[in-house]
């Protein structure tokens, strides 16, 4: 009676903890399809310095001791737009760009046939020589 | 007119995120705009006369004052807790002319060249690259300015070249407020430019070894270096190869500098006789917890520049996680007996990839590094014939009291004539690790009861070392710099006290500096200490 039960609670352990690894794979899933869906890419240039941020720094990674510039915004185009660009005031040229993509851009952009558009883009400017 | 901005604040970090540390007041210059005034040497003069405007009010204020470029270092050399100077954005270079050289110079014009004090390496290399120059080394990357690199002397491993500050030929100090507080230095021995160029940079001119080789490694407090004229050469390249070595060659490699005679030797690098030529660089890589695994030596030829090779540098480079470095760290101080097994796991991001061979400029090959959170630096001089001794002290310590989150390089530097520059050996070993910064735990031996572990036992060996200026130590040790230096700390205090007088010294001085126990003002110092001498040319 009692290896019964024992069995019997084994065999629903076993259960659970399928179950549970299921769930946990399921989740580990989604949060990688998730984390993946949401990427940057960075262009830079190879051979010039970028402008210092000034006398604190407050960026971490790749960006300590860069002057940071953001682009945070949502654009509306017109029907017959498909095309943006955006003026900086980079006096030597751009260091480093960098566009953000997620998979509510990704979303938005599909629901709305393409016309709002998130533009998230961090970019760095060339320090300046005074030469 | 160049334009001060001032920034009110509580603290101030490093690059490597060494604090934070208490600020008060950080002021940052940059130069009149060029449509505003279009010549550079105006441009050069004006903002030396804005320095010394703010040297006066710090004086008035009986403030501290100190100044720092990109704040490399991995301690509080560079911060002051009242006035800080943020000078990054001072960054003119000029060439200098064959009229400018002095008559019999064993320097020649086309390799001078004076650089403000906010250049960085990569600008720097950037700059002479495109005038088909280079410089004759760097640390290990490129970030940090010229005038912080000489202050704290920074190496690399090029084995006959030295230090950054060896190819320092002149140097520019504002040491006060007032227009003959501008003096040019240079060694009365090796003279370069002519008075002409001083007086155009409005600067008096001192010709006098001690005193220059004295301010040539001035740790930020022999006054504010605004430029300085190096000495450049023709641009070359690196070929880079990297290799296992086994320990035992390594070691006789590193105490003996034998390179002919060594059984460890590159295909295609041996002389007419088949014999190892000896390299540019030498540089050995190991894991203090795996006393099994071979070395790494990585061993850099020079070679005549040619345009005509692959680009050495990835296209397309990958990331950490950001937040990786952080998760070690704290895992580190939890579970510190994972740390080899860490260290093995993260082998191939540690150390350069095996048998590999790259060729490129210095700039290409010394390139840029990536900021990847707090992080520490031990770094010993030892001379090369103690390599082994210094070496097994090292690692004994990091698993007899550690393990700590780092792994280990030897390097090999020629002496700097600099008073001192922690390259005093005739040829310096540079024992050093390099990791995450920890905080201690229960579990864990904190960073600064290791800093000071390393020293005891230093010099319970009875070994002659040095410390890098620039990284992690226990700087108020007692008796540190005295060990460290002898004689040489009082003359490099002599000098500094005879250039700045007590007032002006006491604005360059720092925590750092009285740590280190050399912020003493040293009195009666006779006047012609720091006269300048007769050339010999």
């Amino acid at each position: 009676m009692i290896q019964q039960s024992d069995s019997s609670l084994r065999v629903s352990f076993r259960v659970f903890f399928f179950h549970q690894e299921m769930l946990g794979k399921a989740c580990l899933f989604s949060f990688m399809f998730f984390l993946a869906s949401c990427y940057s890419v960075r262009l830079s240039v190879k051979n010039a310095a970028a402008t210092p941020d000034g006398p604190i720094a407050t960026e971490e990674g790749y960006w300590r001791n860069k002057q940071v510039n953001h682009i945070d915004t949502t654009l509306r185009l017109g029907l017959m737009n498909n095309e943006v660009m955006y003026l900086a005031d980079c006096r030597e040229g751009y260091h480093t760009v960098e566009y953000r993509v997620s998979l509510g851009h990704v979303l938005l952009n599909a629901i709305t046939f393409g016309k709002v558009r998130k533009i998230k883009v961090k970019y760095a400017c060339v320090k300046p020589q005074n030469n | 007119m160049a334009v001060t901005k001032s920034y009110h604040t509580q603290s101030w970090n490093t690059f490597h995120e060494n604090g934070p540390f208490a600020a008060r007041l950080l002021l940052s210059t940059e130069h009149a705009s060029m449509h505003t005034i279009p010549d550079k040497l105006e441009r050069y003069n004006d903002c030396a006369a804005e320095v010394r405007r703010l040297l006066a009010e710090a004086l008035s204020a009986a403030e501290g004052f100190r100044a720092y470029g990109s704040a490399w270092s991995m301690n509080n050399i560079a911060h002051h807790k009242e006035r800080m100077h943020f000078n990054a954005m001072m960054n003119i270079k000029f060439e200098i002319g064959s009229d400018d050289v002095v008559n019999g110079s064993a320097y020649q014009s086309n390799n001078l060249f004076f650089l403000e004090c906010g250049n960085t390496i990569k600008e720097i290399s950037g700059f002479l690259f495109n005038k088909g120059k280079s410089l004759k080394t760097s640390g290990a990357s490129n970030g940090q300015t010229i005038a912080g690199a000489i202050s704290t002397g920074i190496h690399g491993s090029a084995v006959d070249v030295g230090s950054v500050q060896d190819y320092v030929v002149g140097i520019n100090l504002i040491t006060g407020p007032g227009p003959d507080d501008v003096v040019y230095l240079e060694r009365h021995s090796r003279p370069a430019l002519k008075d002409s160029f001083a007086a155009k940079i409005k600067s008096r001119v001192v010709r006098n070894d001690g005193l220059f080789n004295a301010a040539l490694v001035g740790l930020g407090s022999f006054g504010f270096i605004h430029g300085v004229l190096i000495e450049v050469e023709d641009l070359f390249l690196l070929k880079r190869y990297v290799r296992h070595i086994s320990r035992k060659d390594a070691l006789e490699l590193s105490e003996s500098q034998d390179f002919k005679n060594s059984d460890f030797r590159i295909e295609g690098e041996t002389d007419a006789a088949g014999h190892p030529l000896k390299p540019y660089h030498f540089k050995v890589y190991l894991n203090p917890y795996n006393e099994q695994e071979d070395y790494v030596a990585e061993v850099i030829y020079k070679k005549t520049y040619t345009s005509n090779y692959p680009n050495p540098i990835d296209t397309i480079q990958q990331a950490l996680y950001k937040d990786l470095p952080d998760f070690i760290a704290r895992f580190a101080s939890t579970f510190n007996r994972s740390i080899p097994l860490m260290l093995k796991a993260m082998k191939g991001t540690l150390f350069p990839k095996l048998d590999t061979e790259v060729t490129g400029t210095l700039g290409e090959i010394f390139w840029d590094s990536i900021h990847k959170g707090p992080a520490f630096a031990f770094t010993i001089g030892v001379d090369h014939s103690q390599t082994s001794k210094a070496l097994d002290l090292f690692v004994q310590l990091a698993r007899n009291e550690g393990p700590i989150p780092g792994a280990m390089a030897l390097r090999f530097v020629k002496a700097s004539e600099a008073t001192l520059a922690f390259t005093k050996f005739p040829v310096t070993c540079i024992v050093e690790m390099d990791g995450v910064l920890w905080k201690g735990s229960k579990k864990m031996i904190s960073i600064e009861k290791y800093s000071q572990r390393l020293i005891e036992v230093y010099q319970q060996a009875g070994i002659k070392f040095t410390i890098h200026w620039g990284k992690t130590a226990q700087w108020s040790y007692p008796g540190l710099c005295d060990y460290m230096y002898g004689n040489r700390k009082t003359e490099w205090m002599q000098y500094r006290s005879a250039l700045l007088g007590p007032e002006v010294a006491k604005v360059f001085t720092n925590d750092f500096l009285v740590a280190a126990g050399l912020a003493q003002f040293q009195e009666g110092i006779a006047a012609d200490l720091i006269a300048s001498q007769s050339v010999i040319v």
